[in-house]
């Protein structure tokens, strides 16, 4: 691997308004465009989403990143990002995830719980590494996780 | 535009404000037609786009005659129907004219010629921004002017109006703190972080929206018509979103965010270069109310800029017309009883708008540059009194920040000591600790000229603002004076304290200390007892005259004889 690796996670607000199926459908969408673009741009990652919140890992070379991320700032299905960590790697924690997804009913540990439910989400206070290894224990050690295609 | 209803217009309605687009200007090419095709009105550039031959024979079926024009047929039906309707038109090989028709009063039909290959042809490399590929501020008096033609033409057609919706509108967009962006992480991070805004704002922007870069970080998006209300303004809100929204530059998170001033074509903006105004007034008001958001243009906007611009001019003319005066408030020695001088403080009396309070029209003659002229007489004027009283009185002089900027303060300040002949020791200049956050190396290497001059500097304020005690011993104070917060009303053990402390903080640096706003005995006493050097404040006088201060002096002497000071 020559290129410099660049893991950036993010939290923010969901914005889709919608009953459950159509919630499904979106984020089915999101997950088809991140898993074909992220592909082709080498980026790997996860994605975490409750009714309120996204929480997201992308990682890869820093122009790949930056130009995903941009693209996904740019998308109206959420807003109030917040970005907790944005850091130089020397290893993806998700080699194996174009994008990997950990949906409402999923087996989550504490932390992601609390970052995921609305009420007490201190935005300030999360720390991103704590959330790209707890979305990382949980795609490795249990098969509740979708592995992407 | 929306669907006219021509049927409801009596005949003869429009012809006694028959619309004339001769003085149409921009890239298209404007025409009133009748219905049999005889040309009313034209603009110059019509005969650019179609050809001399329609204009000169005032005709649009000349068009027909030549083998690319339009059918006759296909020509009437535009000019006769009741509709908008638009005819592409060939008019040499690969050079092709949309022809828009659409409704007037009275049977007259609108024609307006546009080449469709415009935009790009037009934008050249000096009209457009090379970093993000907009087009540029040559480009603004054109697309503002297209708006004002559309406009008018649109106030031509029978149409009916819903408030703001249907005119069109633009948004100037400025990022905010931009300057410190490019100055803390670099230009190479800020020309990105351009480029990425760019990005975003064209993501929110239609077809028919001009988007341009009209300065270093401000962008104009033009909206040709704002279909249904409110529509401009959540468009604002979410461009104000959406830049708020983190960047990711060099592997580097970035937040910013953009103030957005919204105007538009209405009764009281009519041409662009009232738009304009009115779009930047707007952003004036969306950055002083905290930035990050969109502000939408009111007519009270325009007033107060009116308003401001009336003051600016009262303030320039207020010098020349003697309307300045000095007042002088004295202040007491607490040591001896004695008077030991008086602070001169500026007074505006305006013929029309009366006493203007100072804090109303410093801040404006700071931005105006103003305060230099008013501030060097007002060293003149205090040191020119000053010479009128006992050799012991001192005057202390405020100066403002802005007033070390051109570094004339130490000549303006030697050239009033020459002139009233008073001691420089009897001069005191006093400055806010503003100044020495405005340009701290100008304000050290001033106020150590003044002080060689013999000139004492006091530090105005303190205990409010900052009270940095590295300010009080890099610079060469004489001495502090206790903002009168700490003086006035009940004072608690805690502000004491404060006080006992500032105090012998003074004494410590050297400084004589001054407590301002002294309103009772009590007070006096407390200060005298603490170990302050001096008060002034209501309980020994309000300010005075300059004709009444040699009255007061004379009867402090005699009060002093009679041993109360303070009575």
């Amino acid at each position: 691997m020559s290129e410099p690796l660049m893991r950036v996670v993010y939290v923010s607000h969901n914005t889709i308004q919608g009953d459950d199926d159509y919630l499904s459908q979106q984020i089915e969408q999101i997950l088809d465009t991140a898993r074909q673009l992220n592909e082709q741009a080498g980026i790997t990652g996860a994605l975490m989403f409750n009714r309120g919140l996204f929480a997201q890992v992308l990682e890869g070379p820093a122009a790949a990143v930056e130009e995903t991320f941009e693209r996904i700032q740019c998308d109206p299905r959420h807003a109030e990002v917040l970005m907790v960590a944005c850091d130089p790697v020397t290893a993806r924690s998700f080699d194996q995830w174009s994008m990997a997804y950990v949906g409402m009913q999923a087996d989550v540990p504490a932390l992601l719980l609390e970052i995921a439910s609305e009420t007490g989400f201190d935005a300030e206070r999360i720390d991103g590494d704590a959330i790209n290894n707890a979305l990382r224990t949980l795609l490795t050690d249990s098969d509740g996780a979708q592995a992407a295609a | 535009m929306s669907q006219p209803q021509p049927a409801c217009l009596p005949e003869t309605a429009g012809q006694a404000h028959e619309l004339d687009v001769s003085s149409f200007s921009g890239p298209a090419g404007y025409a009133v037609l009748g219905h049999e095709g005889r040309l009313y009105s034209s603009n110059p550039q019509l005969a650019v786009l179609l050809g001399d031959a329609v204009v000169v024979s005032g005709r649009l079926d000349s068009l027909c005659q030549n083998g690319h024009g339009p059918s006759a047929a296909e020509l009437m039906q535009s000019l006769t129907g009741t509709d908008d309707s638009t005819i592409t038109l060939e008019i040499a090989d690969g050079v092709t004219r949309q022809l828009q028709f659409g409704p007037l009063r009275a049977h007259r039909r609108l024609l307006i010629v546009s080449d469709p290959h415009h935009i790009s042809v037009q934008t050249s490399a000096l009209e457009q921004d090379t970093l993000t590929g907009l087009a540029n501020r040559h480009q603004l008096n054109e697309i503002l002017s297209r708006l004002e033609s559309e406009r008018a033409a649109a106030q031509s057609a029978p149409t009916a109006t819903n408030g703001n919706a249907g005119n069109a509108a633009i948004l100037l967009i400025d990022i905010d703190r931009f300057k410190q962006i490019n100055d803390t992480l670099g230009h190479a991070t800020g020309d990105s972080l351009l480029r990425l805004v760019t990005g975003r704002l064209r993501r929110v922007t239609r077809e028919t929206d001009q988007l341009m870069r009209v300065g270093g970080d401000e962008f104009l998006l033009a909206l040709p018509c704002d279909e249904e209300p409110g529509g401009v303004e959540q468009l604002a809100i979410r461009i104000v979103e959406l830049i708020s929204r983190p960047f990711l530059i060099n592997g580097q998170q970035l937040n910013t965010g953009v103030s957005i001033g919204i105007a538009w074509f209405d009764d009281e903006a009519e041409d662009g270069a009232t738009l304009l105004q009115h779009a930047d007034l707007a952003l004036q008001k969306a950055k002083v109310s905290g930035r990050n958001q969109a502000c939408a243009f009111q007519s009270y906007m325009a007033q107060e800029a009116l308003q401001r611009r009336a003051l600016e001019i009262d303030i320039r003319r207020a010098l020349t017309l003697q309307q300045f005066r000095l007042v002088y408030q004295p202040q007491v020695d607490l040591h001896t009883g004695k008077l030991a001088g008086f602070e001169a403080l500026l007074r505006w009396e305006h013929p029309v708008r009366g006493t203007v309070p100072p804090i109303e029209f410093i801040p404006i003659a700071e931005e105006t540059g103003e305060i230099r002229r008013i501030g060097a007489w007002v060293i003149l004027e205090a040191c020119r009194q000053a010479s009128l009283w006992p050799a012991e009185l001192t005057v202390a002089v405020n100066v403002s920040p802005l007033q070390f900027d051109d570094e004339k303060l130490p000549g303006h300040v030697k050239d009033a000591l020459n002139r009233s002949g008073i001691a420089p020791e009897r001069l005191e200049i006093e400055v806010t600790e503003g100044l020495l956050f405005h340009n701290p190396d100008a304000a050290l290497a001033q106020l150590t000229q003044l002080r060689q001059l013999g000139v004492d500097i006091a530090m105005d304020d303190f205990g409010t603002g900052y009270s940095s005690l590295s300010h009080l011993s890099r610079f060469p104070f004489t001495k502090v004076k206790i903002d009168q917060s700490f003086v006035r009303g009940g004072v608690d053990d805690r502000t004491q304290a404060l006080v006992t402390c500032i105090i012998s903080l003074g004494a410590s640096l050297g400084m004589k200390t001054l407590a301002e706003g002294v309103e009772t005995p009590e007070q006096y006493q407390r200060l005298q007892t603490s170990g302050c050097d001096a008060v002034q404040g209501y309980l020994i006088s309000r300010p005075m005259e300059a004709g009444s201060t040699t009255n007061f002096v004379d009867q402090c002497s005699r009060q002093i004889h009679d041993g109360d000071a303070t009575a």
